[in-house]
């Protein structure tokens, strides 16, 4: 169980290292112009460059949210690592999703 | 769990697949390697078509800065490309997979492969969703250059100068 448990939460978190990861070479592949005016505040941040900050701060609440789900995926459906770690990882994105909407929607 | 099999069949379960083996059995020999192999390849196929797929959307939706037509084409046909990696590798990957791991005797991977062949559509309909919120094709989208359009050839009455 212990070892499937910590299966699971690898797989969970190799999905959302695969998104960053994808995310950073797939902006990293795009050229951009040379010459921006770039004066304004935040004028050239691309996603590459906030992407560290993104990490930082959802990084903890991501991991809390899977730590939840794996759980009971693990314990209660008895699924195989691979599948409990990648339907927690959908459940946290949608968790966290949600809950940046919220926050949006009522401020 | 069960530090008695264990210890008499070190090769085998190690992944928590349990199957009835057979000591005597040479063919078991190679489990571990094999196992490995499989493993390499579901996860291959689990992280890898989702990479490839978001490198892909994210370059299809970016506006990238190609001044020449050739450097916007250039850049379209790869993103085209990452595209048909991903969807190919999507069915290819678990079908190899499915087929090496049902002739290996290997029930665990077998159900792995046959999930990730269940699951491959999805993809599809991911490409599916994101094309309809496009305006152009998904596939063959050729970024703005700034190249002046290209001179019409070919007069609609008669040619200036004769």
């Amino acid at each position: 169980m212990a070892k499937t448990f910590g299966a699971s939460l690898l797989v969970g978190v190799g999905w959302f290292v695969t998104a960053v990861i994808a995310a950073a070479v797939g902006e990293w592949s795009v050229p951009e112009q040379p010459d921006r005016d770039c004066s304004g505040f935040g004028a050239c941040l691309s996603l590459l460059d906030i992407l560290p900050v993104i990490v930082f701060v959802a990084g903890v609440p991501l991991l809390l949210v899977l730590l939840l789900a794996v759980t009971a995926a693990v314990t209660r459906l008895k699924l195989p690592a691979a599948l409990a770690g990648t339907l927690s990882a959908a459940l946290t994105a949608a968790v966290v999703g949600a809950g940046v909407a919220l926050y949006g929607a009522t401020r | 769990m069960n530090d008695t099999t264990r210890h008499s069949h070190p090769t085998n379960d190690t992944t928590g697949h349990s199957h009835a083996t057979n000591p005597e059995d040479t063919t078991r020999r190679s489990h571990p390697m094999r196992r490995t192999t499989l493993g390499v390849l579901f996860y291959t196929w689990l992280y890898g078509t989702p990479f490839l797929l978001v490198v892909a959307l994210i370059r299809r939706t970016a506006k990238p800065f190609t001044p020449t037509r050739a450097e916007a084409e250039a850049f379209g046909a790869a993103t085209d490309t990452l595209f048909l990696l991903a969807m190919v590798a999507a069915v290819v990957l678990p079908a190899i997979g499915a087929v090496i791991a049902k002739s290996a005797d290997e029930p665990g991977w077998t159900r792995h492969f046959v999930g990730a062949l269940i699951a491959a559509p999805l993809l599809f309909v991911i490409l599916c969703a994101a094309g309809t919120t496009a305006s152009t094709p998904v596939i063959g989208h050729v970024p703005a250059d700034l190249e002046p359009p290209s001179p019409v050839h070919g007069c609609a009455h008669e040619c200036p100068g004769g």
